[in-house]
């Protein structure tokens, strides 16, 4: 369903440059969710943005549906592609109410069946009619995060790409959510990139992932090795040992890994 | 709540009935409700949701909630001075000598304009040290040290928006250990950087607990953190502290709030189809612990 192959993403030029991403590539089959991981600055939202059409400077090969991707996308290609941002905040427009935001997708593209579509997408993330005419203000970090996988599914789209959807949450929103996302995908096959921080939520997520750091995928492993506990990078080792939890030990052999050259 | 064990003696910080309140357009919201409890040199978790009160009960112990908030406590009793009865110039002497506070993001917590280790040698100077420049300078690069900063002489040197978050809030302690406090406030000191970064702050504090008989107070969110790294664990909702565990036997937790926020974190270690999610019961907001 997804192929990226080769991807690099630079910003800047000459002595600024910054090599954001440095020759990523991995498959996502059909109705599969893909993990990405990694500390901050590794990367990782940048494949998402590229791969989204949110960053034009990138080179190598991106195809979506055996279709190769170009600088510009047009509209069939948001159609089929949806991002939902990490922060319910503000990714809303704060003076449009649920209805007019669920609404200007549709108008858009074009389709039929406005207000049935409206109240279906909003019945299906659990909110139900009484929120379409309120604005974000008046809805707590759930309810917006629900709307913004709402806005997204409105299109029927094909593909989720999701920036750190739940990392603006407290725990027990992020696991209404992650349900709603897991049922989501069920029901309509979906596939899922999720962009995430944290090992947990991609773990219970992906059945696979990618490590990155400094632009690079470190290592592409199942999220089974990962329960496992065997990693096959000392990076994913440290970066797992981090994630379970204060060992005052573990700390003391902590390592740098700096980008290679 | 009778305030639980403590590693020695008599308690560093007891707080007896704390309530703090906000006047707002539709009448009075109580942040914190009735919330006691002690603290020996110690590390004390203070965990809960957004909304719960963590952060307005560790500000209004430094006598930080910000106006219109009324505070009201029978007595927050620190080292024998009652920090709610004391005039100005002994909690002057009080807070940021002997009390400080590491709030989340260092971005807004540094100066922008000055070095950070200026920032760091004024705080050394300001909380009662008779300290030259030159003294305070040396003292500000131990303490860079301390805290594991590799290059102190360069980061000594540098503005806020040249360091990393995590060199930042690194900084930040720094400043706030400096004076040598006794008890030491954390609200979410490390939520906003990675999780290795994460952990290498995390033992700055462990250590300046263990070898120094600091007291601390670690406000978060995150329970499996808490439990892995703290002694002890007040689990507060809405305003209240519902239950108090130790640490390590957090996972044993008795309260249906507790084990409902432990069940509904994904975990790595066990796949699941589905997350529990949490069930809220009105009864949680009236009885507390």
């Amino acid at each position: 369903m997804i192929e990226v192959e080769s991807l690099d993403v630079v910003f800047g030029r000459g002595r600024n440059a910054v090599h954001a991403v440095r020759d990523v590539s991995f498959h996502v089959a059909e109705g599969e969710s893909f993990g990405l991981v990694g500390e901050s600055g590794s990367g990782k939202s940048t494949v998402l943005r590229a791969l989204s059409g949110l960053n034009a400077n990138w080179t190598g090969t991106l195809r979506i549906a055996d279709q190769k991707l170009g600088r510009r996308r047009g509209t069939a290609f948001f159609k089929r592609v949806q991002m939902v941002f990490q922060d319910p905040y503000g990714s809303l427009h704060p003076r449009h109410t649920v209805d007019r935001i669920l609404a200007e997708p549709v108008s858009i593209h074009r389709l039929d069946n406005g207000e049935a579509r409206i109240l279906r997408a909003l019945d299906e993330v659990g909110l139900g009619p009484k929120f379409r005419f309120r604005y974000p203000h008046q809805l707590s970090g759930g309810q917006r995060q629900r709307v913004a996988i709402a806005r997204a599914l409105i299109l029927e789209p094909k593909v989720l790409l999701l920036d750190e959807p739940t990392s603006a949450l407290d725990v027990s929103i992020q696991a209404e959510v992650l349900n709603l996302l897991q049922r989501i995908k069920r029901e309509r096959g979906l596939t899922y990139i999720l962009v995430s921080h944290n090992l947990a939520v991609v773990a219970h997520m992906c059945a696979r992932l990618a490590v990155m750091n400094h632009g690079e995928v470190v290592e592409e492993l199942t999220a089974e090795a990962l329960r496992a506990h065997a990693p096959k990078q000392a990076y994913t080792r440290q970066l797992l040992t981090a994630s379970l939890g204060y060992d005052r030990a573990a700390v003391d052999r902590f390592e740098d890994f700096a980008a290679s050259a | 709540m009778s305030a639980a064990a403590h590693t020695n003696g008599t308690p560093l910080l007891s707080v007896e009935d704390l309530t703090v309140q906000f006047p707002t357009r539709t009448g009075l919201v109580e942040a914190v409700r009735g919330v006691s409890f002690s603290l020996g040199r110690e590390k004390l978790g203070i965990v809960g949701e957004s909304g719960s009160g963590k952060s307005v009960t560790g500000r209004a112990i430094l006598g930080l909630t910000p106006p219109p908030g009324q505070v009201r406590a029978r007595k927050i009793d620190f080292d024998g001075v009652d920090l709610t009865r004391a005039d100005k110039a002994s909690l002057r002497a009080i807070r940021g000598a002997r009390i400080s506070m590491v709030m989340q993001d260092p971005k807004f917590s540094l100066n922008p304009v000055m070095r950070v280790g200026d920032q760091i040698a004024e705080a050394y100077r300001a909380h009662g040290r008779e300290a030259g420049t030159r003294e305070a300078k040396t003292r500000a690069m131990e303490m860079l040290e301390a805290v594991r900063i590799r290059d102190p002489e360069r980061v000594y040197a540098a503005y806020p928006h040249e360091v990393s978050g995590g060199m930042g809030q690194r900084i930040m302690i720094a400043m706030m250990l400096i004076p040598g406090p006794d008890l030491l406030i954390a609200d979410e000191p490390t939520s906003a950087l990675d999780v290795t970064v994460q952990m290498q702050v995390l033992a700055i504090l462990d250590d300046m607990v263990s070898e120094r008989g600091m007291g601390l107070i670690f406000i978060s969110h995150d329970l499996n953190l808490v439990a892995s790294f703290c002694d002890r664990v007040l689990i507060m909702y809405g305003g209240r502290i519902l239950e108090v565990c130790e640490a390590k036997r957090l996972h044993e937790a008795r309260h249906p709030y507790t084990r409902g926020l432990l069940n509904c974190l994904p975990s790595i270690d066990r796949p699941a189809a589905q997350l529990p999610t949490l069930k809220r019961d009105p009864a949680w907001l009236e009885l507390g612990a």
